[in-house]
């Protein structure tokens, strides 16, 4: 109803803004932030903290506005890639963004040069678990018994394409099983089955996984920084449970579309790192389990070019591109 | 005693005028979208989000659940006056409860609904208080295997209950399965049967096609014979059910508030399998005088109490394990974390105040329900007396505007359109759509876990008879499919000798 209310408004407003024909201080009118995913998961939380914390700081209006379709959230990201590049229209995703078009056919947008890279904004690691009922404490110790009885052992991912999917591809190859992984449509039904005992390995947001850690519902076994998270301190990294030292984050970054209007460029790439340097951001992203990763433009277009070369090397070596 | 001094801990933030005061909004709102069609709670949910960050987090999380049951009453409100199931799970209550408004008896279907939802809604509040945390432990005993035979029981039911040929029954549920395999494939995300849309990777919307077949498709039918929708022809639109509705009523809510709260603990098609699972058991017990889908009481009575009941119960994974069981929940579950609250096994122990304190909203809620709904009732059956001219282009306008705000999408519009024509042509067919929506829901989730469990037992299909709770849901899917068969073989039999 009120995303009909905003689509009136916003019509209302760009009509209102066209009859001006006059181009005020950016931002003159809301500015969106498409969430390619419909409300209520991680990246439409990180959004919305982010649109609270840019709408305070300024007394400009930003927007969530959840576009929700096609695998890794294709179709919201293809709107931002046609949209006009005034900076009222922004994307907020998150790392799988950037492995889409390694796995997927037919995505119809370049991540590195279809669009404006403006800043990176979070980042957190993956929590590695078992079922408690396992008997291994590391990695080493899981993959071994694998080994021992490859029947018994299933591995799960929350989504097909995923941080944690790749993690887990990973550790396959590192392990040299080759365990195939199920793929589940979110970490709510991945997770049930993982304390129901029906999988026995996950790599998955600290955000969704470290409740039922706490609670001794899932075991932990690594967690995939380099150095320990400060939310757990308890759990080893990769390196520690015994395998060789991994990094796989799931990050999250703002981008625009390409040839963005360079005044609105440098005014959200201003305001973007005060938002996300503070300690109030960084407060609010605790709960996510994520910490800031300030990135700006420069930085975060590197940044999606590595890990582009990275996360394809894995997808080729796991070879789960889809036909 | 424990339980006592939780409940009155609850309570004691259930009557916060605040809390009271977001109770009756979300509720409130809940009933208006629940009475828009197109308008879901999910969607509702969704645009409050922002809102309810300045609100305590049981407060927030009061509102929103009152949406969420909010709308269960208010959807079955269209489906019984306008034959527009609001939610997936009041798409049994139109197939009687239109009937019943057509016999002019709309007032009574819709305090039957209202005391049927009440009641459920009384018992399943007073279940959660007293077993939420051991009731968890059900949901965690369901693994693939055991979904894949609820499904195929869930789709059996939908057969064997619905009017009409059983050929046509089972092509129904076939076209739905099909609709609902379009989008990606759940275990290598590869694009089916999409038609090269984008918009349809995901997957076709059960609001537009239930909007389509049901709203749009009767319209068209309408269309033929005008004015036929106001032609009721009863001198009084009563709403106090006879003494003998009460007799006839009771039975069937009960038995609707058990299947319910028991059903719904189960991730995914919670509310409406228990909707779906009670009408078919009320066929099989209840014997009403106009028969099933000629407008019988029990129809209305049964669903209604189950799906209330299961809307209530699905808050148990969310509450005790932090696992959200559908897309509703998973809005809870963000609104929490927005809170600064990680939902998770220990919710109860660390925020006692938010758990018990929604627990006893929603009974606080429930009454409210009530005593908002009894009232409404004499005006919602006037929309009847509304000339069908005025009424039409209002269902169409509605169901567009739900349909566009599901994505902000033409795509849906057109989408609408299509499931419109050929609810019209199903119609003339005689076929009936209910079984098509069965399919299109339950078919996905029983595609996903059949090739979970085939998956995880390395492709040998023994896992499904291994299990006991899924062999158990299996032999009584072989049980419905004989009671329906038998008759008919019988019937065969008998005609063969008469020649």
């Amino acid at each position: 109803m009120n995303r009909f209310g905003t689509a009136l408004l916003s019509l209302s407003m760009t009509l209102l803004a066209a009859g001006l024909a006059k181009a005020d201080d950016y931002p003159s009118r809301p500015v969106s932030i498409v969430v390619p995913y419909p409300p209520g998961g991680a990246v439409d939380g990180v959004a919305r903290v982010l649109a609270t914390a840019l709408s305070v700081k300024t007394g400009k209006t930003f927007v969530v506005d959840n576009r929700a379709g096609g695998a890794g959230g294709v179709v919201g990201s293809s709107d931002v890639v046609k949209a006009a590049p005034d900076g009222y229209t922004l994307l907020l995703n998150a790392s799988i963004h950037v492995v889409t078009p390694l796995i997927n056919k037919n995505v119809p947008f370049d991540v590195v040069n279809d669009f404006t890279h403006i800043s990176g904004i979070a980042a957190g690691p993956l929590l590695v678990t078992t079922n408690p009922s396992d008997k291994a404490n590391t990695l080493k110790e899981f993959f071994a018994e694998v080994k021992a009885d490859p029947e018994s052992y299933n591995f799960a991912t929350s989504g097909y394409g995923s941080a944690g999917h790749l993690a887990v591809e990973v550790l396959k190859g590192e392990a040299g099983v080759d365990t195939e992984v199920v793929t589940y449509k979110g970490a709510g039904p991945a997770l049930t089955d993982m304390i129901g005992g029906q999988v026995q390995l996950i790599a998955d947001p600290i955000l969704s996984s470290l409740p039922h850690v706490k609670a001794g519902r899932l075991k932990p076994l690594a967690v995939t920084s380099l150095t320990r998270s400060p939310l757990a301190p308890d759990v080893p990294t990769v390196a520690e449970s015994g395998m060789p030292a991994l990094e796989m984050l799931s990050w999250y970054g703002v981008w625009a579309p390409k040839n963005l209007d360079p005044k609105a460029a440098e005014y959200l790439g201003k305001i973007l790192q005060e938002v996300v340097t503070s300690t109030e951001f960084k407060d609010k992203l605790t709960v996510f389990g994520f910490e800031p990763m300030y990135k700006n433009s420069a930085g975060l277009k590197t940044f999606v070019v590595d890990e582009t070369k990275r996360y394809s090397e894995i997808v080729k070596k796991a070879g789960i591109k889809v036909e | 005693m424990e339980t006592l001094n939780a409940l009155l801990l609850g309570l004691d933030q259930a009557i916060l005028p605040t809390n009271l005061f977001w109770c009756l909004m979300g509720t409130l709102l809940g009933t208006l979208v629940g009475v828009l069609p197109g308008l879901g709670p999910a969607a509702t949910m969704a645009i409050l989000l922002p809102f309810t960050i300045g609100l305590e987090p049981v407060t927030s999380l009061i509102m929103m659940a009152g949406i969420y049951y909010g709308a269960q009453y208010g959807g079955s409100t269209t489906a019984i006056l306008l034959n527009l199931p609001g939610e997936a799970s009041s798409v049994v209550t139109a197939i009687d409860g239109y009937k019943m408004a057509r016999n002019g008896r709309a007032g009574v279907a819709l305090s039957t609904a209202a005391i049927g939802s009440f009641f459920a809604g009384t018992v399943a509040t007073l279940l959660l208080a007293l077993f939420a945390p051991s009731l968890a432990e059900i949901g965690l005993l369901f693994g693939p295997a055991e979904y894949f035979s609820l499904m195929i029981l869930g789709l059996v039911a939908s057969i064997v209950l619905s009017r009409g040929s059983l050929p046509k029954a089972l092509a129904m549920v076939f076209i739905g399965i099909l609709v609902g395999l379009v989008g990606q494939d759940v275990q290598t995300a590869a694009p089916r049967f999409t038609l090269g849309f984008q918009e349809m990777s995901s997957g076709v919307s059960f609001v537009v096609v239930a909007m389509g077949l049901f709203g749009i498709g009767e319209l068209i039918k309408d269309l033929e014979t005008p004015e036929s929708r106001t032609a009721i022809n009863a001198p009084f639109f009563s709403m106090i059910p006879s003494r003998e509705d009460w007799r006839r009523m009771i039975a069937p809510i009960l038995r609707g508030t058990g299947v319910g709260s028991v059903l719904g603990l189960l991730p995914g098609g919670g509310a409406l399998l228990a909707a779906f699972a009670a009408y078919a058991i009320e066929k099989r017990v209840a014997r009403p005088p106009e028969g099933f889908g000629g407008g019988a009481i029990e129809g209305v009575a049964s669903p209604e109490s189950a799906n209330n009941a299961g809307a209530q119960t699905s808050f148990v994974p969310l509450l005790t394990l932090g696992l959200p069981a559908n897309a509703v929940m998973a809005l809870m579950f963000g609104a929490l974390i927005m809170q600064g609250i990680a939902p998770g096994p220990t919710l109860i122990s660390e925020h006692p105040d938010v758990f018990w304190g929604v627990i006893v909203s929603m009974w606080v809620g429930n009454v409210m329900l009530l005593v908002l709904n009894l009232p409404l009732i004499g005006i919602w059956t006037r929309l009847l007396t509304m000339p069908f001219h005025y009424l039409f282009p209002a269902i169409v306008v509605f169901c567009s505007i739900g349909a566009f705000s599901l994505s902000n999408s033409v795509f849906d519009l057109w989408l609408l359109g299509a499931f419109g024509v050929a609810g019209y042509i199903f119609a003339k067919l005689d076929c009936d759509p209910a079984p098509l929506v069965m399919g299109l829901i339950l078919g996905p989730m029983m595609e996903e876990n059949f090739r979970r469990a085939m998956f995880l037992a390395r492709g040998n299909p023994s896992i499904f008879v291994d299990r006991p709770i899924s062999a158990g849901l299996l032999v009584l899917a072989v049980l419905a499919i004989a009671m329906v068969a038998l008759p008919k073989i019988k019937a065969v039999r008998e005609e063969a000798f008469q020649e």
